[in-house]
């Protein structure tokens, strides 16, 4: 790529306009131009900074390792963090059990309903009460008022004994 | 497939291996996910610590995301670059840390210059890779996490910007706009910093 066709894309690059793959191109040509940088610089020199900042990425030999590592230490304590939690759930299912356990013990019994014999209260039968009237007897015998009818029983034979 | 831009030596193929590897990783196989370990581990620290600006911080981050990546691999979408997952995930992290880091940053290297800022200043284009780092970081210490992990996926890593977008979950114009916002932002501090940096004529 020619540093005049960068000159000619320098202002869509400056004003985010430019496609990807001239973007692409831009920025590789730009990272090892002097010039080109130069010229970028002038027109915006973040932009420009960002371009020369070195490429190199750090890496050490024991990074991936201390990964591998950190998956292990995560993965037990996930694992312990599990186990207590089931045990931390059946102690509290546990204390609940006995709790409710307790509770029913110590709660205050409702008494059995008590029954209270009354005595049966005798009807007040009135007496039968006899009338005589010629050679007829009549005896009459009165029920209270809740029932419906009065019975009344003759006894016409003069020779009974009342 | 914009991650594979990114590595200039890898083609296709390496994508393709990814997924191979991924996949068997997904089946439990710690060999194959070593692997990935292995061959990502640069790409996924250099863009944590681009976006930390601390390299120790960045290691952590960097082992926490492959952690991250292993439990997680059977939520691993296929239609992604593996890389681009992964580079979601490190991005993500290491914008959380920020975050809780708040804002000690920038109380914390605000008067830091170049070593031998007495000399007088190289013209910018001459500046070598690690200057031109020391300023980076001392610059981008100004930039709010959005704008700044969307200005080093983009422009430092070179991403697309659909790329960005699908890792931000965000929308392509917001992209732009964090990218827009952040170079307004650097170019700014480095008139209030590096002023004999400024392009000439340049105003903050
Ligand atoms: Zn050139």
């Amino acid at each position: 790529m020619s540093c005049g066709k960068v000159c000619g894309w320098l202002p869509a690059y400056v004003a985010l306009g430019l496609g990807e793959d001239e973007r692409q191109e831009f920025r590789a040509h730009v990272r090892g131009c002097q010039e080109c940088r130069r010229l970028l610089w002038q027109e915006d020199p973040a932009l420009a900074m960002a371009l020369a900042l070195p490429a190199a990425e750090p890496t050490d030999g024991h990074f991936v390792e201390e990964v591998l590592a950190g998956i292990h230490q995560r993965r037990v304590e996930k694992s312990l963090a599990r186990k207590k939690r089931v045990w931390r759930r059946v102690a509290a299912a546990a204390f609940l059990f006995l709790a409710l356990g307790l509770a029913y013990e110590r709660w205050p019994r409702v008494p059995p309903p008590t029954v209270v014999a009354t005595p049966v209260q005798e009807k007040l039968v009135p007496e039968p009460f006899v009338e005589v009237e010629g050679e007829g007897v009549r005896v009459y015998q009165l029920v209270s008022e809740g029932e419906a009818r009065t019975q009344v029983a003759f006894i016409v034979s003069p020779a009974v004994e009342l | 497939m914009g991650v594979l831009r990114l590595f200039t030596s890898r083609d296709v193929s390496a994508e393709a291996d990814d997924r191979v590897l991924a996949k068997a990783a997904r089946a439990g196989d710690e060999q194959a996910f070593a692997l990935l370990v292995k061959r990502h581990q640069g790409g996924v620290r250099r863009l944590a610590a681009r976006i930390l600006l601390d390299e120790e911080e960045a290691r952590d981050i960097a082992q926490l995301a492959f952690i991250k990546a292993w439990e997680n691999l059977s939520r691993y979408d296929p239609s992604w670059c593996f890389s681009t997952w992964l580079y979601r995930i490190a991005a993500n992290l290491a914008v959380d840390a920020l975050r809780a880091r708040g804002s000690r940053d920038r109380t914390h290297q605000t008067h830091l210059r170049l070593v031998g800022e007495d000399e007088a200043p190289k013209a910018p284009q001459l500046l070598q890779e690690k200057e031109v780092e020391s300023i980076f970081r001392q610059l981008a210490q100004a930039l709010p996490p959005a704008q700044r992990q969307a200005f080093v996926l983009r422009e430092v890593e070179g991403l697309s910007t659909s790329e960005v977008a699908r890792i931000m979950g965000c929308t392509e114009t917001t992209v732009r706009n964090h990218v827009f916002a952040a170079r307004a932002t650097l170019r700014r501090e480095l008139a209030r910093r590096f002023p004999e940096y400024l392009p000439k004529g340049g105003e903050a």
